[in-house]
């Protein structure tokens, strides 16, 4: 057998199993996620860790703490290693790649190749590894083999492992930058008064006293002592006008240091908001493949919900200030701005690097345009609007929607449906929402699969507990008496076909049934043993 | 014009869209609102609608709410129109179905507090649809032209009615998918709950009267269907 096919049904199997997802969940949860509580736990005892770790370190510097210690040093390096492993392990499911890819290669009816998807899986943990909080991680463990002794100074890293959260210093320098001109006009008054204070300080007590000031350099010395506010007291005036000179200084160096306190206030203030925008398109820029959702109305929030639950990346676009701080507050990525700006929209990368573009607005005006925008902006990227109204169904389409979806269509669709048949449309609510874990999929007939050439009789869907609802086909057939068929768009949708229809290569198998089922009925198609 | 069975209450897009569905099953529905302008509207695009002030209930019974009507719909698009309509008519009529929309998730709570048989969260269920067309985006469009869309194929509950020929039969006697061109999705089987269950547990239940079938096929086929369930054929 192929190594591919192993991998494949490798693959598979760790997709299907309950008990690899509920383990890695609980890892995740444990060490990444920022909502369980588990995390708090962890985090304060590998601080605990961390602080009598590096205690130690400044401890064995003068003394020796013999075995003990040696056992102490490899328990931390063990359980950092292992923190290591583990949320290398933990940041992707590689597993996943590779099937999206084989699925990918099925459905387009290409053929599967290994190295392309083992170099994205490879690629993705890169992004682990290179990670700066992941760099940090590594310096922390690296110095204690031996071999690698030197390194020592870097086991102060550990300390660094306790700000995984912040790393907001390379921020505070950008937004001192940014107030360059203030801080400038500052220092040169400082300098001047400084200065100033220092000549006057030596003329006048370098004269009285002959001991004291030896050089100006003493004098500049106290004048920024003074200035300050800071007063050590080792060089004192004893004239009457050095004494002046001080409480000058004294004044004048309160309002210096007002001065540059409330400089660096308001350029926070000033930038915070910026700095978290930035922060934002960082992230998404990092990231790639990613989805923008604009509008976190009622309906942008159950989507936002639910990408979140698949770990899908999306970054969130509103104009209201207290969406985007809803939107926040349950840790989504969010920019506050008009999706209907072009600007914003060329820094999310809806040109280069966006995957999709969700118009979810409470606005049909607002969607039709940031439709159009981005289909301008990138033919490729898939985009799904909501048309509030139905005339405007046909203007998002024309705007360049791949999809549209007309919410108060879809109520007077369900509403009516309830009214006469209320088992049948909780039937088909629950199948679509898929909430009681059952749904629909569709299922690829590859070339050479054991599906290829079988009539519908040879597969026992009852054993799977699976229902057959259809094929959807592109390869037109003979009639069987009875077939249904309804057009799709460049295919047919065959209902119910009978015991004796024969599958074809690159036919789509829509099955029904619980999640379980589904995802064991595939491995089987693998393994080529239905 | 006798009293209506159905009235909508709430002649804005939503009203419309709901007026336009139900109007081949149900021919005599009536729209209400308490604007004038939305009743006008609503009238102009040829729906029968009546400006009625909603918040008496004298104009409620005066509507038929506790005599001929059997459903009523609240689709304002605020909520608390809806709780207080809903208040109102349940007040009138214990056993009236009532469907209303609810725009926050707290209303929903507050709606079935009321007394609504049925709240419908307009946005969770585009939110999720949405989500759908995002990881599956080809069985979303089948489901949508075949089962929504306008092609012939429907859903179906059909109620086993007392001494139908299909009353204590099993499952796998009857063969849906071979004798009619249909698919059976799942039944409530009295004897389990009165919840739905989907077929896919592989279990061959009896059918007894009253149980009902959830089934998906052809307009024709399921007429077939409920003809030979009723009991006076045979």
């Amino acid at each position: 057998m192929q190594i591919s096919h192993i991998i494949i049904q490798l693959c598979y199997r760790l997709e299907e199993s309950r008990r690899y997802r509920a383990i890695k969940d609980r890892v995740y949860d444990i060490l990444e996620n920022p909502r369980s509580p588990a995390r708090s736990y962890f985090d304060l005892s590998m601080i605990a860790l961390v602080v009598a770790s590096v205690f130690l370190l400044i401890y064995e510097v003068r003394n020796d703490l013999g075995l003990f210690g040696d056992l102490f040093e490899v328990f931390v390096v063990t359980v950092f290693i292992v923190e290591y492993l583990l949320r290398f392990w933990v940041f992707n499911d590689s597993h996943r790649i590779i099937l999206q890819h084989y699925e990918r290669a099925q459905f387009l009816g290409t053929p599967f190749r290994l190295g392309p998807a083992l170099g994205e899986v490879m690629r993705r943990k890169w992004d682990y590894v290179s990670s700066p909080l992941a760099i940090i991680d590594l310096l922390a463990i690296v110095p204690s083999y031996r071999p690698l002794r030197f390194l020592r100074i870097f086991l102060l890293f550990r300390l660094f492992k306790m700000f995984r959260y912040a790393r907001s210093l390379s921020e505070f320098i950008r937004v001192l930058s940014e107030k360059r001109f203030e801080l400038l006009t500052l220092a040169a008054f400082m300098a001047f008064l400084v200065f100033t204070a220092a000549t006057a300080f030596y003329f006048f007590e370098a004269e009285a006293r002959p001991d004291y000031p030896h050089t100006l350099f003493d004098g500049i010395y106290w004048a920024l002592v003074t200035i300050t506010t800071l007063g050590y007291g080792d060089i004192v005036p004893l004239t009457a006008e050095g004494r002046i000179v001080a409480m000058i200084l004294i004044i004048a160096g309160m309002g210096v240091i007002a001065f540059f306190t409330s400089i660096i206030v308001s350029a926070f203030n000033e930038k915070m908001p910026e700095i978290r925008a930035q922060r934002v398109y960082a992230e998404v820029e990092r990231r790639g493949d990613y989805t923008v959702l604009c509008g976190f109305g009622r309906v942008g929030q159950v989507v936002a919900e639910r990408l979140a639950q698949d770990r899908e990346h999306f970054v969130v676009v509103d104009s209201d200030s207290r969406k985007v701080d809803m939107a926040k507050k349950k840790g989504y990525l969010t920019i506050e701005g008009n999706a209907q700006d072009n600007e914003l929209l060329a820094r999310l990368g809806i040109d280069r690097k966006a995957k999709r573009v969700l118009s979810l607005t409470g606005d049909d005006v607002v969607n039709v345009y940031i439709t159009l925008t981005a289909r301008q902006m990138n033919p490729g990227v898939e985009i799904i609007s909501r048309a509030n109204h139905r005339e405007n169904i046909v203007k998002m389409e024309r705007a360049g929607a791949n999809y549209t979806v007309a919410p108060y269509q879809m109520a007077g669709i369900v509403a009516a449906e309830y009214a006469g048949q209320p088992v049948a449309f909780e039937a088909i609510s629950d199948m679509l929402s898929g909430e009681k874990g059952v749904g629909i999929d569709a299922i690829r007939v590859r070339e050479g699969s054991v599906l290829s050439g079988r009539r519908m009789k040879e597969i026992p869907f009852k054993r799977y507990r699976l229902i057959l609802f259809g094929v959807i086909t592109g390869t037109p057939r003979d009639e069987i008496d009875g077939m249904r068929f309804y057009n799709l768009e460049d295919q047919q949708f065959i209902f119910n076909p009978g015991p004796a229809f024969r599958l074809e290569t690159d036919d789509l198998l829509v099955v029904f049934g619980h999640e379980y089922s589904l995802s064991h009925f595939k491995q089987r198609i693998e393994r080529g043993a239905v | 014009m006798g009293t209506p069975t159905t009235l909508i209450f709430g002649c804005g897009a939503l009203g419309q869209e709901v007026a336009s569905h139900l109007q081949q099953r149900v021919p005599d529905l009536l729209m209400i609102s308490n604007s004038l302008e939305k009743v006008e509207e609503a009238v102009e695009k040829g729906f029968a609608a009546k400006h009625a002030d909603y918040t008496r209930d004298e104009v409620l019974k005066s509507l038929g709410i506790g005599e001929g009507v059997e459903r009523i719909y609240c689709l304002f698009p605020e909520d608390s129109k809806n709780v207080f309509l809903t208040i109102s008519a349940r007040a009138l009529d214990r056993d009236l179905t009532i469907i209303c929309t609810a725009e926050t998730p707290q209303s929903i709570q507050k709606l079935t507090a009321a007394g609504a048989s049925k709240v419908i969260d307009t946005y969770e269920m585009v939110g999720r649809k949405i989500h759908e067309l995002t990881c599956r985006p080809l069985v979303v469009q089948t489901l949508e032209r075949v089962v929504f869309g306008k092609a012939d194929l429907e859903t179906a509950e059909i109620t086993i009615p007392p001494r139908s020929p299909f009353a204590s039969k099993r499952l796998n006697e009857i063969h849906l998918d071979q004798h009619y061109d249909i698919i059976l999705l799942g039944l409530v089987d009295l004897e389990i709950g009165d919840k739905l269950i989907f077929n896919t547990r592989g279990l061959n239940h009896r059918l007894d009267p009253g149980d009902i079938l959830v089934v998906i096929g052809p307009a024709r086929e399921l007429d077939r269907l409920r003809k030979d369930v009723s009991p006076n054929r045979h």
